[in-house]
C-alpha cells in the first residue's frame, strides 16, 4: 500500500512539473508593486517598495519639494535625490526600489513618484516626504541694484490683453478708446549665483517674503527707473507671478471702419529683465549671518499696442 | 500522434492481460458497409468554410476482429456475450473538402441485449479509437469558420455507440444491420474543434471462428457486492480561447484563439459500490489544474490579440475540486464511467466553475491497474478537455 502511494504521489509531481512548463512563452510574471504609497520622514527613513515582474526598470521618476520639481538621474542602480533642501538616495534592487532619507529640511511635505515599467505596462508608487527637522531662516536684509539691469529681448513677449469682437460690424466709423487697467501680472523669479551653495538655494527657495523692485511709475511713455515702491513677494527660485499697479500708457484712440466684421485687440508688450540682489540671512544650522548674492529675473509690462484686424 | 500510440498500447496491454486471464474460445470476423447522414451540428460542415462547401453524407466500410472468454472463465461466467477486439474502418465524406476522408482505427466491445426469438438478437457495441487523415486547417484564423479550410487536427478521437440486429443464417454465419451514432473531435487540443456527428445505417457479415459457446445466461452466484477506491491520475494538452475585451466595460465579448497548447491535468478519488458484475455506482472527488482556465482577466491590453501576453493567474484560478456521480458499467477489459459534478472550490471564475461531465474509459491491465482515457465537458455542452491517464483499482475483486 505504501509503495502504491508512493508511486501515485510520483506520478503526480511529474504531471505537475510537466504541466507547469506548457506555454510558457505567453507568460508573464505577476507585474506588483508594493506598497504602492508609503512615507519616509523622521520616524522612518527608510522604506522598500517590493516589485515583482519581469524585466522592470524605474521609466519615470519626479521629486517635489519647497525647491519646486527635480527629475533625479539614476547611476548605477542609485538615484541620488539632492535639492536645497532634500538628500535622499533610491537604491535598485532585484526585487524592488530601497529608499533611504538622509534629511530633508523643507516646509511642506515633500513628494516623490515613480513609474515601474515592465515593457508593457507601468506602476506608479508615490511616497511623501516630511520634513526630518526644523529650518527657520531669518532674512535680515535685501537689496537690489536699481541703476544697472540686464535685458533679454529674445524673451520678450507680447500678450494680448484683451480684444472686442464686431462679428456683425460697426453701423458707423468710430474711434475706439481702451480703458484704463489697474494692474498687470509681472512674472518673476530669483536665482543664486553659485547654485552649488546650498545656503543660497536655501534662502532663494525659503517661501519667505521680501521686497521687490517696481518698473515705473510711467509718464508719457518715458522710463522713469526702478524704485521700491513697496510691492513684496516670496522667495522662490520658480517662476510666481505678482501684480503690479505701474502700467505703461494706454495706446491712442483708434479708428474702426463701419460696415465689415472686425476685431480690436489691446496687446502688451514685456520685456525680460534682471536686477542683481544680495540677501542677508541667519543661517539656522550655525547661528551666523550670511550674504548670499543672486538675481531677480522679471517679465514686466513695458508698452501698450492696440491692433484691428478686419 | 501521441494519443495513437496511448490508445492502441492500452489495447494491446489490456488484451495480452485478459489472454492470462482466461481461454478465449470464441472469435469473430465482421465487415461492413456504412451509409451515413452527417448532421448539422456546426457551421463548417453546414458550409462555413473557405469552400462553401456542406458536408451531408459519408460512406464507409469497416473490419472488426472480436473475441469472448470461455464460459469456464470468471468473464465467460459473468459476461457470456461480451466480445471485445479491434477495428479498421474508412470513412468517405460528401463532400470531403474540409473534412478529408479519414481511417479509423478502434477497439471495441459489445454484448446481447436480448434474444428476440431463436435466430434473432438485439445486440449493442461501441467503439472508440482514432480517426486519421482529416484534412487540418491551414494559414486561416480558427476562429472565424467562414475562412477555415479544415479542422484542427489531422488526427481526431473517435466515439461510436451503435445498436444491432444479429440474425444467425447459421451456426457460424449472421447478418447484422443496425444504427450507430458516431462523434469525432480532438478533445480541444486543437481549433477549429467544431465536432462532427454523423449517424450510420450500417449492414455487415459476421463469421465466428474457433468454438462456439452455447446460449446460456450470466452467472453471479459466486459474485459478492463490495466497494473499490479508485484513484486515477491523468493529463494531457488542450487549447483554449479568451476575450480581449474582457478588461473593456462596454464592450462586446470577442473570442480569440490563445497560441499554442496548455497543460491540463487531475486527480480523481471515485469510491465505487459494485452493485454486480456490470453495475456499479459512487462518488468522486475530483481535482483539475487547467493552465489555461480563467485568462482573459489577465491578458496585457497593450499586447496585440493575435500574440497576446498574459500575467501567470493564481494556482487558485487555474484549479478547482468538485463532487461528482459516477455511474459505471464494467464489462471485461473494459469500463465505461460516467459522471456529472460540481464544483465546490473553484476561485478563479467560470472556466472551472459550475457544472462539468466526465465520459471515461477504463482499460485494465491488470485487476487492480487501468489506463483511463477521458474527455471532461462542461456545463453540458462547452468543450473540456482529455484525460488520459492511469488509475489503481484498491480492493478490486
Amino acid at each position: 500500500m505504501k509503495n502504491r502511494l508512493l508511486s501515485l504521489t510520483f506520478l503526480i509531481t511529474i504531471l505537475a512539473l510537466g504541466l507547469s512548463s506548457c506555454n510558457g512563452d505567453i507568460f508573464l510574471k505577476p507585474f506588483k508593486i508594493s506598497p504602492d504609497s508609503g512615507e519616509v520622514g523622521p520616524e522612518q527613513k527608510d522604506l522598500f517598495i517590493k516589485i515583482s515582474g519581469d524585466e522592470w526598470s524605474v521609466t519615470g521618476i519626479r521629486y517635489y519639494d519647497d525647491a519646486g520639481w527635480t527629475v533625479p538621474v539614476s547611476d548605477s542602480g542609485v538615484i541620488e535625490i539632492q535639492t536645497a533642501f532634500t538628500e535622499m538616495s533610491v537604491y535598485r534592487q532585484s526585487d524592488g526600489l530601497e529608499i533611504h532619507l538622509n534629511s530633508y529640511v523643507g516646509k511642506e511635505p515633500g513628494y516623490l513618484s515613480f513609474i515601474v515599467d515592465n515593457g508593457y505596462e507601468g506602476l506608479e508608487a508615490n511616497v511623501s516626504v516630511l520634513p526630518t527637522s526644523e529650518y527657520n531662516l531669518e532674512i535680515l536684509d535685501v537689496s537690489y541694484v536699481l541703476n544697472q539691469w540686464s535685458g533679454y529681448p529674445d524673451e520678450d513677449l507680447t500678450r494680448t490683453v484683451i480684444t472686442y469682437s464686431y462679428p456683425e460690424g460697426l453701423l458707423e466709423p468710430t474711434y475706439f478708446i481702451f480703458s484704463e487697467l489697474d494692474d498687470m501680472p509681472q512674472l518673476y523669479r530669483f536665482e543664486p549665483w553659485d547654485e552649488d551653495d546650498v545656503f543660497a538655494a536655501r534662502v532663494f527657495n525659503s517661501g519667505l517674503s521680501v521686497p521687490i523692485p517696481s518698473y515705473g511709475p510711467f509718464v508719457d511713455k518715458k522710463y522713469n527707473g526702478w524704485v521700491m515702491a513697496g510691492k513684496a513677494a516670496v522667495l522662490t527660485t520658480n517662476r510666481q507671478e505678482v501684480l503690479t499697479p505701474y502700467l505703461p500708457p494706454m495706446p491712442a484712440a483708434v479708428e474702426l471702419p463701419a460696415g465689415c466684421p472686425l476685431k480690436v485687440s489691446l496687446l502688451c508688450n514685456y520685456e525680460s529683465v534682471a536686477l542683481d540682489c544680495t540677501i542677508k540671512a541667519v543661517n539656522p544650522l550655525t547661528g551666523t549671518t550670511e550674504t548670499v548674492a543672486g538675481r531677480l529675473r522679471m517679465l514686466v509690462p513695458m508698452e501698450f499696442a492696440s491692433e484691428v484686424k478686419l | 500522434m501521441k494519443k495513437i500510440l496511448y490508445i492502441l498500447s492500452a489495447a494491446m496491454l489490456a488484451f495480452s492481460a485478459a489472454a492470462s486471464d482466461s481461454t478465449v474460445v470464441s472469435h469473430r470476423l465482421e465487415i461492413s458497409a456504412r451509409g451515413a447522414y452527417v448532421m448539422p451540428t456546426n457551421r463548417i460542415v453546414k458550409g462555413d468554410n473557405r469552400f462553401g462547401a456542406t458536408t451531408t453524407a459519408a460512406f464507409g466500410a469497416a473490419a472488426e476482429y472480436s473475441f469472448s472468454f470461455s464460459p469456464k472463465s470468471r468473464y465467460g461466467r459473468y459476461y457470456p456475450y461480451a466480445y471485445q477486439g479491434i477495428g479498421v474502418g474508412f470513412v468517405g465524406f460528401s463532400s470531403s473538402k474540409v473534412t478529408g476522408n479519414p481511417v479509423n482505427i478502434y477497439v471495441l466491445q459489445g454484448s446481447r441485449i436480448a434474444n428476440l426469438s431463436e435466430r434473432l438478437s438485439l445486440d449493442y457495441e461501441w467503439n472508440f479509437g482514432i480517426s486519421a487523415g482529416w484534412k487540418k486547417n491551414r494559414g486561416a484564423e480558427a476562429y472565424d469558420y467562414t475562412d477555415v479550410n479544415g479542422f484542427g487536427s489531422h488526427v481526431n478521437a473517435y466515439i461510436d455507440l451503435g445498436f444491432k440486429l444479429n440474425y444467425a443464417l447459421t451456426e457460424r454465419i449472421s447478418l447484422t444491420a443496425g444504427l450507430n451514432l458516431s462523434h469525432f473531435s480532438n478533445g480541444n487540443t486543437d481549433y477549429p474543434n467544431p465536432g462532427v456527428n454523423v449517424v450510420w445505417g450500417k449492414v455487415g457479415v459476421l463469421w465466428k471462428l474457433g468454438d462456439i459457446p452455447q446460449l446460456r445466461r450470466p452467472d453471479w452466484s459466486d459474485y459478492e457486492r463490495h466497494m473499490s477506491y479508485d484513484v486515477t491520475v491523468y493529463g494531457a494538452w488542450r487549447k483554449n480561447l479568451f476575450d480581449p475585451h474582457y478588461s473593456f466595460e462596454g464592450m462586446e465579448p470577442e473570442l480569440r484563439v490563445i497560441p499554442g497548447h496548455f497543460g491540463v491535468g487531475g486527480f480523481n478519488f471515485n469510491p465505487l459500490w459494485h452493485f454486480n458484475p456490470m453495475f456499479s455506482a459512487g462518488a468522486s472527488l475530483d481535482f483539475q489544474y487547467d493552465e489555461s482556465a480563467n485568462l482573459s482577466p489577465y491578458y496585457l491590453t497593450s499586447t496585440s490579440p493575435d500574440n497576446p501576453k498574459f500575467y501567470r493567474q493564481p494556482f487558485s484560478h487555474r484549479a478547482m475540486v468538485g463532487m461528482s456521480v459516477r455511474a459505471e458499467l464494467q464489462m471485461p477489459i473494459f469500463s465505461v464511467n460516467i459522471g456529472i459534478g460540481h464544483s465546490l472550490w473553484a476561485p478563479g471564475g467560470d472556466d472551472l466553475r459550475g457544472w462539468y461531465q466526465m465520459f471515461t474509459l477504463k482499460t485494465f491491465v491488470t485487476r487492480n491497474l487501468y489506463l483511463s482515457t477521458g474527455y471532461r465537458l462542461v456545463r453540458f455542452r462547452n468543450p473540456g478537455n482529455l484525460m488520459l491517464g492511469l488509475g489503481w483499482r484498491f480492493n478490486a475483486r
